[in-house]
């Protein structure tokens, strides 16, 4: 089993490789508030995902509620942000504007951009992202963690829809409320189904140890990633892209 | 004595089931469950008693065959609709409390609902009370025991009164006493004239309902 998790050709890519791509998105998608730029990045991001294999139907299957999203965010930027190009009033209530348009796309952008690039990791096995996060100094039981919860996105989604049919099973009809007391049923449930599912990885983590899983004091693999030449070359070209465009966009 | 006078709640005609990418399936289920009584649904591991459950509550929708609850079609309600005459116990309670507070399982969706604040707080230190969780009032949900959440998602399926219990295996993780006080609580709803589909392996447990109606199901299909 272990022999096949190592096979070379399986993996092209270093496992920190595929990180710093990620990150180099991430934040470029977080730090810039232009609609154009994001868009760019976008683009930039969906022909990373496609060059490593990420997995884009599974992005898009998540995107199922953005545009449920996408309408209620225009309307709540648009009564409670800036008096901005607005299109639609009503005394003196601003139904729709520019602004608010703007807002919603940013934030929607910015979504997509983050879990599509996030797909770039789901090829790598567990067992190399752990070995890549434990080789970058990050504690070994934060690295078995955070591959976990990624794993652990299935379940989430699963643990959510329990709620979600619980809720409603107690007779409030999600179909039929307001847009608003939806988004707050969501985000209700949404908070205790995260914080449980880390702490089930957690107690994932302790039962291995219990099982001798367990490492010493430095956990010793015989397996030790080694990065190539041509994952060096894509690293240092991400971070030194990512550097310039966030110059460019701040100066 | 007068069962026979006592009108189905929960009808199935001919209804078949299969999980996507599973080899289970339910085959030509017809179940008639009264709407006053207590009905045990009973079957080995794996036999799909729980499948049935989320079918009747939908959870889980058919891919064919008529399901009707209190004499309306179901499948073209939906579940809040369907959650108003059926209160469901999940057999795992873990699932199904979803608020990050004791006292917020109770008192998040009446709320919601818009019942009036007193009346909540009302409900909610009797049902407390009843299932001796008053001292969890404001603990987070999520480290309560397997036999505190057992209590905490059956207090919140009784909160809105609801006309008919499914309880998917209710003593899962009750000590004696607790199983006790469960068993007394349903011959109470019984006799105020709530109807209860009861799936339970704790024989014990089912002994003390002698007048309740058997379905045996078997393999995904219905055995008596
Ligand atoms: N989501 C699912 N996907 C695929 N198969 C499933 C799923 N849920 C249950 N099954 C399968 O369906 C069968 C019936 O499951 P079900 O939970 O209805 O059994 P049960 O009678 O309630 O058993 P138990 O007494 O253990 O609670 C099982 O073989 C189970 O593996
Ligand atoms: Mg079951």
């Amino acid at each position: 089993m272990a022999q096949a998790v190592l096979a070379k050709t399986e993996y092209a890519y270093d496992p920190r490789t595929r990180l710093t791509i990620v990150l180099c998105l991430s934040s470029l998608s977080v730090f810039i508030s232009d609609v154009r730029w994001l868009l760019g990045i976008f683009a930039a991001a969906f022909l990373l995902t496609l060059l490593f294999k990420g997995k884009i139907l599974f992005a898009v299957k998540q995107f199922k509620w953005l545009l449920p999203m996408f309408v209620m965010l225009c309307f709540a930027q648009s009564l409670f942000g800036a008096a901005e190009g607005v299109l639609l009033q009503l005394g003196s209530l601003k139904l729709l504007s520019i602004y608010g348009i703007r807002q919603a796309a940013l934030f929607s952008l910015r979504i997509v951009i983050v879990v599509l690039s996030a797909t770039i990791l789901l090829p790598e096995s567990s067992r190399r992202m752990i070995q890549a996060l434990s080789q970058m100094h990050c504690p070994y039981e934060l690295a078995f963690m955070v591959t976990t919860a990624v794993r652990f996105m299935s379940v989430i989604r699963e643990e959510f829809s329990n709620s979600l049919h619980a809720v409603q099973m107690r007779g409030a009809d999600l179909k039929h409320i307001p847009m608003d007391k939806r988004m707050k049923v969501y985000t209700y449930i949404l908070l205790p189904v995260m914080s449980s599912t880390l702490f089930r990885a957690r107690q994932l983590s302790i039962s291995l140890d219990l099982r001798g899983f367990r490492r010493s004091k430095e956990r010793s693999s015989y397996f030790r990633l080694k990065m190539s030449a041509k994952d060096w070359m894509i690293i240092i070209l991400a971070l030194a892209i990512t550097v310039a465009c966030l110059l460019i966009y701040f100066l | 004595m007068q069962k026979e006078n006592v009108k189905n709640f929960i009808e199935l005609r001919n209804v078949c089931f299969a999980y996507p990418n599973a080899s289970f399936s339910l085959e030509n289920i017809d179940l008639n469950i009264k709407a006053r009584g207590i009905t045990l649904l009973c079957g080995p591991n794996g036999s799909g008693k729980s499948t049935i459950c989320k079918l009747i509550t939908g959870i889980l929708q058919p891919t064919s065959g008529t399901l009707r609850i209190d004499g309306e079609n179901a499948l073209q309600m939906t579940l809040a609709q369907r959650g108003r005459k059926i209160g469901f116990l999940f057999q795992n309670p873990a699932q199904q409390i979803f608020a990050p507070e004791v006292s917020e399982e109770l008192a998040f969706i009446p709320r919601l609902l818009g019942m009036p604040e007193n009346e909540i707080e009302a409900r909610s230190n009797e049902l407390l009370q009843f299932f001796g969780l008053q001292k969890h009032k404001n603990s987070p949900t999520f480290f309560l025991s397997r036999g505190e959440k057992q209590r905490l998602a059956m207090a919140g399926i009784l909160f809105m009164r609801p006309p008919f219990l499914i309880l998917d295996e209710p003593t899962t993780g009750l000590d004696e006493e607790n199983r006790q006080k469960l068993a007394d609580l349903l011959h109470k709803l019984l006799e105020q004239g709530t109807g209860i589909l009861l799936i339970s392996h704790d024989e014990p447990f089912a002994a003390q309902f002698p007048d309740a109606e058997i379905i045996t199901i078997k393999d995904g299909r219905i055995a008596n």
